[in-house]
């Protein structure tokens, strides 16, 4: 009798633990690799997904570099929603749609204009895409931005997230950006790409010289009020917006050579660090921002013999001088183009003066304009690199 | 779905009520039984898409005032 | 005697971990970082206060009267009738207690992993697991946490070490930002979590050194707030509180964000497996607590024929719950008072104070 009755709940057990519920198999699913939300002028939005091609990502492939298969497939659909547009895509699509390896969330110029966040939501909400997806805003349209080739990764996609981790510019992943967006003290700031003439593929046969290819590229940062784009930063000022964050940390410095002020002299930055001090009377509001930055000189372009420790000194000062350049053209544009707080003053702030904040903070995009900042930058350079002169200059 | 309950209802059955009945524990079948009626009542509306009152709720509603506080 | 097992202090440390901590760092963060902001880690500490003195209000009560569980000792103090409402209400406390529980881990797995699959599907799994580890007593019951819950809190705080590389302490600051009102509504919750404490009195006379008894109820607790505190300082060090208390479940999300070189990534399918077992255990001592208590109640002399009817009334009452919305809601305002004002402060105060003015019970040691 007790037999019977452990077989008869085992049978039913084994109903329920036959294994994965959910199971998909690599070649029943379309792997989105980026993402692309446009505005259309109905009011819809306009999905665009890159799915990546396995096939073409073995290793088999790679040898013959002419007849590479192509290794993604645009499609877009369109919606009032992101899963409106993701059910209508499916019919085009043969396989589930996978969002897991989604890299990069590329929105339109129009989309950003009308809003990120109820883009963004759904990419949170939902389970598969990952926190770490690279945002970004391009000029023109999230489409183009994917149906882009590239010559070097397999994919646009793929290119523009290399882009943004080799943190070159400024780079934002979702997580930080919704933690933007949550904020009073801190207006979004994202990547902005576009579409640009780069390089080209050489052929054999120079009288077939391709024409040069238009590829993905970063193109400065995309300014937000709340969750609207409102105007840009260009490549220059975007230095600028990551030393104020205290966010850069690699790139270069160009100073005039100390003797020979046409002649420029290249400084590596090696590390740097940002510190802001808010001050407050309950009336005026001060910023102090302490710029610490160590460099290299790398490149020098003079005659003269720069390594003498008094050459160096003027250099180093030169070098606080561009930098402090770069921060107060980024902020300028904050404060009086835009009126917005870009860089996290408000956090700051918020930090220091906690009651304060709390009358500050519903007008604190205001109060950031009206603020005096100041910028101290403290430079130093380390090391001169394998040369002490110029190499190839004659003894004098 | 009712089959399947029902099934496993008999298997949980078949599982207890035997030895019990051997070793003559009256009181341990009574218990068993008014434990397993009081699941079947909660569990067989619930299957057949009777809608049972959640308790939850019932505790929401008592300790509503308290639970303001937690606003 | 019910119940012939005994367990060592070790493992009553690692059960009660596992009695409180799974769910505690699945839903408590959330709720506690909604009222205090930044200084959700404050309300852990006052939470972590209450939480001892519960622990010692619970050992102080049970070592009084040595060998004997809560059901036992309440008509012991009160007299029959008053001691029977009092265990019934206990009863139906761990019943409903469990449920919540099972519906908590539910809704996790259906909104964070496995999207197609009914939440019936775990409820039952579950609960025939745990149908399992009851049957066999306390002793396998421990012993199957021993084995799990060291790799759990492994897992769990080499995670947290990895993470560090997004925290940001400066997120952090203000202190004292929201005020102290707003700290204590936070610390209410994981109060009423550290309370789940109180079914170490279904435990305690099966210590094979009850002596230790405070220890262990001390450790224990102090053990989970720092599980507790570490994993909403994580969240908030990464996500910033705005965030954290947008999540439903932070702790989870924190472990996803980790990405170590992009090759030391995507660990939340690990977490979340080493995460089922802490859930597993945690249902088990609830389960326990509920059919031993049951047995006691109606002065049976074996616990076992209880287990699988027991099972059924959970599995029923774990599939009432209609949604997410209404479980977080009921979990965050309606559950820490339900929990702590009862079940955790109210009985065990009242059966110690008429313990003392009756003179029941030996002197505590």
């Amino acid at each position: 009798m007790k037999k019977i009755a452990v077989l008869l709940l085992i049978l039913l057990l084994t109903g329920l633990t036959g294994g994965c519920w959910s199971r998909r198999e690599l070649t029943e699913v379309a792997i989105v690799l980026g993402t692309g939300v446009d505005w259309m002028e109905d009011g819809r939005i306009r999905l665009t997904v890159q799915i990546a091609r396995p096939g073409a990502f073995t290793a088999g492939s790679e040898a013959g570099a002419r007849g590479r298969e192509p290794a993604s497939w645009v499609v877009s659909a369109e919606g009032r929603t992101i899963q409106e547009a993701e059910r209508y895509l499916a019919m085009k699509v043969p396989r589930e749609i996978y969002w897991g390896h989604c890299i990069i969330l590329v929105l339109g110029e129009e989309m950003a204009r009308k809003g990120t966040g109820m883009i963004t939501n759904f990419f949170q909400r939902d389970r598969q895409p990952r926190e770490n997806i690279w945002v970004m805003v391009t000029r023109g349209e999230a489409k183009d931005f994917l149906e882009t080739y590239s010559s070097l990764e397999k994919t646009s996609a793929q290119a523009a997230g290399f882009l943004e981790r080799m943190k070159t510019g400024y780079s934002v992943q979702l997580w930080k950006l919704a933690e933007m967006l949550a904020s009073k003290g801190i207006q979004p700031a994202v990547t902005a790409v576009e579409v640009k003439e780069a390089g080209i593929t050489p052929e054999p046969d120079r009288e077939k010289k391709s024409p040069p290819q238009k590829q993905v590229g970063l193109a400065g940062v995309a300014v937000f009020k709340e969750d609207k784009l409102i105007g840009w930063l260009d490549p220059y000022e975007t230095r600028g917006l990551l030393w104020l964050k205290g966010e850069a940390m690699k790139g270069v410095i160009i100073v005039p050579s100390p003797g020979e002020p046409d002649k420029a002299v290249s400084i590596r930055i090696r590390r740097g660090s940002t510190k802001i001090l808010p001050e407050y009377d309950g009336e005026y509001l001060r910023f102090m921002v302490r710029i610490r930055v160590e460099g290299d000189m790398v490149e020098q372009q003079s005659r003269e013999d720069l390594a003498k420790p008094e050459k160096i000194k003027t250099l180093e000062s030169e070098m606080a001088d561009e930098l402090k350049k770069r921060a107060t053209a980024a902020l300028e544009k904050a404060q009086n183009e835009y009126g917005v707080d870009i860089f996290g003053f408000g956090d700051a702030f918020h930090r220091k003066y906690k009651k304060e904040w709390r009358d500050l903070k519903d007008r604190w995009d205001e109060e950031f304009s009206r603020a005096e900042v100041n910028i101290a930058v403290e430079a130093q350079i380390r090391e001169i690199g394998l040369l002490t002169k110029r190499a190839g200059v004659p003894e004098e | 779905m009712i089959f399947l309950l029902i099934v496993s209802f008999i298997g949980i059955i078949l599982l207890e009520v035997p030895g019990l009945v051997k070793k003559k524990m009256w009181r341990e079948l009574v218990a068993f039984s008014v434990y397993l009626a009081i699941g079947m009542a909660l569990s067989i509306p619930q299957v057949l898409g009777i809608k049972v009152p959640n308790p939850s709720k019932a505790i929401e509603a008592l300790f509503k005032p308290l639970a303001e506080l937690m606003k | 005697m019910l119940e012939q097992g005994k367990i060592d202090s070790r493992q009553a440390i690692l059960l009660i971990i596992s009695l409180v901590l799974p769910t505690a760092i699945l839903t408590v963060p959330a709720i506690t970082v909604k009222h205090a902001a930044q200084d959700a880690w404050i309300s852990i500490i006052v939470a972590t206060m209450a939480g001892l003195l519960i622990a010692r209000l619970v050992t102080d009560l049970s070592l009084r009267f040595p060998g004997k569980t809560l059901f036992e000792y309440a008509e012991e103090i009160l007299g029959r009738v008053p001691g029977k409402v009092v265990g019934f209400l206990y009863i139906w406390w761990f019943l409903h207690a469990n449920a919540l529980i099972m519906d908590e881990y539910a809704s996790f797995l259906c909104s964070a992993h496995m999207p197609d699959t009914p939440v019936i599907v775990f409820f039952i799994l579950g609960i025939a697991v745990a149908a399992c580890a009851v049957r066999n007593g306390l002793e396998v019951l421990s012993r199957f946490n021993q084995l799990f819950l060291p790799l759990f809190l492994g897992l769990l705080l080499v995670v947290f070490i990895l993470a560090t590389k997004d925290m940001k302490v400066t997120r952090l600051l203000p202190v004292f930002d929201k005020g102290a009102i707003a700290i204590l509504k936070g610390a209410a919750t994981p109060a009423s979590w550290l309370g789940e404490i109180v079914i170490f009195t279904m435990i305690i006379p099966f210590l094979n050194k009850p002596k230790e008894a405070y220890r262990v109820a001390a450790l224990a607790t102090l053990f989970t707030s720092f599980y507790l505190l570490v994993s909403i300082l994580v969240a908030i060090m990464i996500f910033g509180p705005n965030v954290t208390g947008h999540w439903i479940f932070p702790t989870y999300n924190a472990v996803r964000v980790v990405s170590i070189a992009n090759f030391l990534e995507r660990m939340e399918s690990i977490a979340v497996a080493v995460w089922m077992f802490g859930g597993f255990a945690k249902v088990g001592v609830f389960y326990y607590a509920a059919v031993l208590g049951s047995a006691q109640w109606l002065g049976l002399k074996d616990y076992r024929p209880l287990v699988a009817p027991v099972g059924v009334i959970l599995v029923a009452l774990a599939a009432l719950c209609e949604n997410i919305v209404e479980l977080l809601d009921f979990l965050a305002t309606a559950w820490p008072p339900y929990a702590l004002s009862v079940f955790e402060v109210g009985m065990p105060l009242v059966l110690l104070i008429v313990a003392l003015a009756r003179g029941k019970g030996g002197e505590g040691t």
